[in-house]
């Protein structure tokens, strides 16, 4: 018997083997215990947890639709594991990750349809950093991501009302997703397209209300402003013990705790950006771009927390589809790859997600001096490199940027981690 | 088209009405949560006390000096100030001239703090350190070689050395001394580095030990510490095979612009949970924190002797006069975040093998793969392939 598939059907099935082969037998030790917790208490006691839920309601409700399933098996007697220190069962963290791998599968087609193509599509599907955080991780960005991206998918359809409330739905499952929102906005208002902008605006505020009125009903307004919102904007109470994973936070931490709101400050200066050259350019390769560029510059000059590092796949992918940059698209593999091997061995420290307890250290990749400054700067470096590609003329991809990468590790290895940079200047 | 979106609606009505209907209902118990406020017994606010012992540093003080050999030295009395003064010759090895103040008498049953202003020559190093008896002679350290206050580089200005007398001796001997125990001596020193020679000085202008005073929590009042209790019934419904796996506070918060505090989670003197340091917001005074059993690094400077559970919020910069909790949520699983723990380290080697095969490995050679197979597909490429 010969079984006929597609391209298509070939590309999502080899990837759903390879996420389903990881997705039972790793975990962020303390995110994926958090969403557990939430779902089994409300499975098991009733209590509707969204008051101390650490994110935005929405995330919270598909994960009960997709936890729910789960649910029924262990009412029936199903006896889950528990693999060495991970917090959450076995057949429990597929649960948990169903939603986001279904989600990498979305922008897999989304990315495919926009782009009207197979590989760029692909390239997304089999980035390592895809992989990592809706299968092994079991973080939610893949979600926003895909609103964004049929937001865009939306918008080439001329559909720009709809695409509006993807951009919407987009920063209700994570605040990033309001950014396309954002450069819409500003784009009908300076055009004096009032009449769509005020709808825009009423599509973006009912979302709104609608991610905050749970959170109301359960008395946790203060809760989730204080500790989303204003984290999220870098108006946090914390003063140490949390991390930075920016580079320039943690280098500069003396000078940058003068600049204010800094976050605010760099979605100022995008937006501005994006508001000149939306003038001339098209739409969507205008939108693609400048939303690459906003998580770029967030994840440079913000807490960066690594999660983030993956928005820039599926936009860069289609930037660099819409304007013939291929060196971009094959550049989000390396930089997938090379940024799951630096979250995996510094800022994770690897074996938190494969044994749930960080009690082994590869030699030489793992538990060195100031591996997070090493990170921070490999991560820059990245950042940077993308950001080249973005502004610069199309061209091809070259075997030689690995190579680079690989120095540039090297590099900060040596400086920040043999020389000790940070010590010298007093901020390790 | 339209039946895929059907299919999805059917799935998504199919799967809410199962979120409605198995709330509550599934049998296992494999996660707690237990609301703090709903036991709550009281909140006490700490706060500088009486003095309960002091030198008034006049020539009729007891201090006595202990140079080392090679060096010299000598006190003199000012004004209600003592100065000791010293030579260190340039040595290839560390120097110290010492002063002592013995046959004093605090008891730690009093939660001491002792404040102390000296004014160290700048450049040399200088340190303070208390020691004391337990009932039967038994002798013990209030001080530690890492603590703030040993080998501290003298500045030339006046600085105030703030100690918490039973935190330094529990943090210096892994377990608070026995009750009754006292501080029987004061050392204060002045100390060269090898090759570092001249006149040196160091002026003490006040010393006193003060009690803490603990005192039901009134809004105003500006308080160093405060201990929010839980009553017995909390003890009672925390589960004995699951463990704390995190703690939620909302609360308002008020003080001196110059706060910094920390919440600690406590059993006794067992610190449970740990969270952040946080500072006052400009924007509101509504805080939350987050307190986990893997952040427990400290010891909180309040705590409570009794055997109940309560959470310690520590000013360690200025100080609190407004308080109000909204939320304390307790949060148990039956395997929490473990930073260490054994692996048997062939299964560790399959695992990262495993790890790396499906994480980096085959995407890589997919992608490659397809990336041969799909170079020359055009927009509308809809070619079908066969599998075996």
């Amino acid at each position: 018997m010969r079984l006929h598939l597609t391209k298509k059907q070939l590309v999502i099935l080899s990837g759903l083997g390879i996420r389903f082969a990881l997705a039972p037998v790793t975990g962020h030790a303390y995110d994926t215990g958090v969403f557990a917790f939430a779902q089994r208490v409300y499975f098991e006691n009733g209590i509707v947890g969204l008051k101390t839920f650490p994110t935005l309601p929405p995330i919270y409700f598909v994960q009960l639709l997709f936890y729910a399933p789960y649910a029924v098996l262990e009412s029936l007697g199903l006896h889950d594991y528990q693999l060495l220190y991970h917090t959450s069962f076995m057949i429990e963290a597929v649960f948990l990750k169903i939603p986001y791998i279904l989600a990498d599968i979305a922008i897999f087609v989304v990315i495919q349809r926009i782009t009207g193509r197979l590989l760029p599509a692909t390239l997304f599907f089999f980035n390592p950093l895809t992989i990592y955080e809706s299968s092994v991780w079991g973080i939610y960005d893949p979600l926003m991501l895909f609103a964004v991206v049929f937001g865009l998918l939306l918008l080439k359809r001329n559909s720009v009302l709809m695409s509006s409330l993807a951009f919407s739905l987009a920063g209700a499952l994570k605040l990033f997703g309001f950014l396309p929102l954002m450069f819409v906005l500003l784009k009908n208002l300076i055009t004096r397209r009032f009449h769509t902008f005020g709808l825009q605006f009423l599509l973006g505020t009912l979302i709104i209300g609608g991610v905050v009125a749970p959170i109301l009903l359960v008395g946790g307004f203060y809760l989730f402003l204080t500790g989303f919102v204003l984290r999220f904007i870098g108006l946090s109470g914390v003063t140490s013990g949390t991390v930075n994973y920016s580079i320039v936070y943690l280098l500069l931490s003396g000078q940058v705790k003068y600049v204010p709101y800094p976050t605010l400050l760099i979605l100022v200066v995008v937006s501005l950006f994006y508001a000149l050259e939306s003038r001339k350019g098209s739409s969507l390769t205008v939108l693609a771009k400048w939303t690459l560029i906003g998580a770029i510059f967030l994840n440079i000059f913000s807490q960066a927390e690594p999660q983030w590092i993956a928005w820039t796949i599926p936009l860069a992918i289609i930037y660099g589809s819409l304007t013939g940059r291929t060196g971009l698209q094959f550049y989000t593999c390396v930089y997938g790859t090379a940024s799951v091997f630096l979250q995996d061995t510094q800022s994770q420290t690897g074996g938190f997600e494969i044994l749930g307890t960080k009690t082994f250290n590869l030699p030489f990749i793992m538990g060195y001096t100031n591996t997070l400054f090493v990170y921070g700067m490999t991560t820059f470096v990245l950042l940077l490199l993308m950001l080249v590609y973005v502004f610069q003329r199309p061209v091809k991809f070259k075997v030689e940027i690995i190579a680079f990468v690989i120095l540039a590790y090297l590099q900060a290895y040596f400086w920040l981690s043999i020389v000790n940079v940070p010590r010298i200047l007093g901020v390790a | 088209m339209k039946r895929r979106y059907q299919a999805v609606i059917i799935l998504v009505v199919l799967f809410a009405s199962l979120v409605l209907v198995f709330r509550g209902s599934v049998p296992q118990n494999n996660a707690t949560q237990i609301e703090g406020t709903s036991h709550l017994q009281s909140i006490d606010g700490t706060t500088l006390g009486p003095e309960i012992w002091s030198d008034n540093l006049t020539a009729q003080s007891r201090w006595q000096v202990y140079p080392d050999k090679g060096t010299s030295s000598y006190i003199t009395y000012g004004s209600n100030s003592l100065n000791l003064t010293a030579y260190f010759p340039a040595v290839p090895y560390p120097q110290a001239v010492s002063i002592y103040r013995r046959s004093i008498n605090v008891s730690l049953n009093d939660e001491p703090i002792s404040i102390t202003i000296v004014n160290a020559t700048r450049g040399i190093h200088y340190g303070e350190r208390f020691s004391g008896l337990e009932p039967g002679n038994v002798t013990f350290n209030a001080w530690y070689e890492s603590d703030s206050f040993q080998h501290r580089l003298g500045q030339g200005t006046n600085e105030n050395l703030t100690t918490n007398l039973a935190l330094n001796s529990y943090l210096a001997n892994g377990q608070l001394p026995s009750t009754d125990s006292n501080i029987t001596s004061i050392k204060l020193y002045i100390e060269a580095t090898p090759g570092q020679s001249g006149w040196f000085s160091l002026i003490l202008s006040h010393i006193a030990v003060l009690a803490t005073q603990r005192e039901p929590y009134v809004n105003g009042v500006a308080y160093n510490g405060l201990i929010v209790r839980l009553n017995s019934a909390f003890d009672a419904s925390s589960p004995t095979d699951e463990s704390l796996f995190q703690i939620y506070a909302g609360y308002r918060i008020g003080g001196t612009t110059n706060l910094q505090y920390r919440l600690f989670f406590l059993k006794g003197l067992h610190v449970e949970a740990e969270g952040y340091v946080y500072h006052l917001k400009s924007i509101s005074d509504y805080e939350e924190a987050n307190l986990l059993p893997q952040n427990v690094h400290d010891f909180p400077s309040v705590y409570s002797h009794s055997n109940e559970s309560y959470i310690s919020v520590v000013a360690l910069q200025g100080s609190i006069n407004y308080f109000q909790l909204d939320t304390l949520t307790f949060q148990f699983l039956p395997q929490t975040v473990s930073v260490s723990g054994y692996v048997d380290p062939n299964f560790a080697q399959f695992l990262y093998s495993y790890y790396i095969v499906f994480l980096f490995v085959l995407p890589i050679v997919m992608t490659l793969l397809f990336t041969g197979a799909f170079r020359n597909e055009t927009a509308s490429d809809q070619e079908t392939t066969s599998n075996p």
